[in-house]
């Protein structure tokens, strides 16, 4: 595989949206490409700050409750 | 229970995903915590077509984010892109990200993003027009496959990879300009014109 065609599957790859077969031929390159490997580690990292931020994010205490509550009631109803 | 897989069970584990969700379509904890409850409100009421197998977190996502659309219509947030979209945009030939240039020989390792603070990253997050939001949001924080990021979005997935490669470009370019002001990277001297 050649750099351009790495560099044109690098979003797909990282996203995991490609066959086994072309994802090892992309690896491959990367791996052995010292002027693609850093296009593929700038996309990493930038990944990873992306992920990093929500992950803790969870909805607010009460909403759960709120929620319920609000079903329940829609339950009573006779939905 | 109806039709034998129980609503509590099946939607509620998602109820975290789709507060984040949430947050980023309406950039406010409140605005947020409406949409969530109109959502499963919603959700509830149509139990029934909800058809198991199908990832529920996917289905709750598109209810989510039609509630959103319609109370956008009425005067919110939603600011649609003007530019002319082609799905088939997407990575072109010789097509480095061109911020790499940018951070040559600043950042060998590539950690810039890391050294990034959180609320910088969301703040870059939420700037990004809607159509792209949506697409970085479901793809990169929930995870979503570009199939599924379709489903919910309701467009082809050659339209998903195109906002999604666009979306990042940008929020890429943010981060790299936020850096500059904030000191943490020096402009390229190049970049300058100098
Ligand atoms: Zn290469």
């Amino acid at each position: 595989m050649e750099c351009k065609e790495a560099l044109i599957r690098l979003q797909e790859y990282l996203d995991g949206e490609i066959s086994a077969l072309t994802r090892d031929e992309v690896r491959e390159h990367f791996e052995k490409c010292d002027r693609c490997y850093p296009h593929l580690r700038l996309e990493e990292s930038f990944r990873d700050a992306v992920q990093r931020v929500t992950k803790g994010e969870a909805a607010p205490p009460g909403l759960r409750d709120r929620l319920l509550a609000a079903i329940a009631e829609e339950e009573e109803a006779g939905g | 229970m109806r039709d034998g897989v129980d609503f509590h069970t099946e939607a509620l584990p998602h109820l975290d995903a789709v507060y984040r969700f949430a947050l980023r379509l309406s950039g406010s904890s409140d605005g947020a915590e409406d949409l969530v409850q109109e959502t499963f409100l919603r959700a509830y009421r149509s139990w029934h077509q909800y058809r198991p197998g199908t990832r529920c977190k996917s289905w709750l996502f598109t209810i989510c984010r039609n509630v959103f659309l319609r109370q956008a219509e009425r005067g919110r947030r939603h600011d649609r892109i003007v530019e002319a979209e082609s799905p088939r945009e997407g990575p072109g030939p010789s097509d480095a990200n061109p911020l790499w240039s940018a951070l040559d020989g600043v950042d060998p390792e590539g950690a810039f993003f890391g050294s990034l603070v959180d609320e910088s990253i969301l703040q870059a997050v939420d700037a990004l027009p809607d159509e792209y939001r949506e697409a970085v949001v479901l793809s990169d924080l929930e995870g979503l496959s570009y199939e599924e990021v379709a489903e919910v979005l309701e467009v082809p997935v050659g339209t998903v990879k195109s906002r999604l490669y666009r979306g990042r470009r940008r929020l890429q370019h943010a981060l790299y300009e936020y850096a500059v002001e904030m000191g943490y990277v020096r402009r390229r001297a190049s970049d300058d014109g100098v």
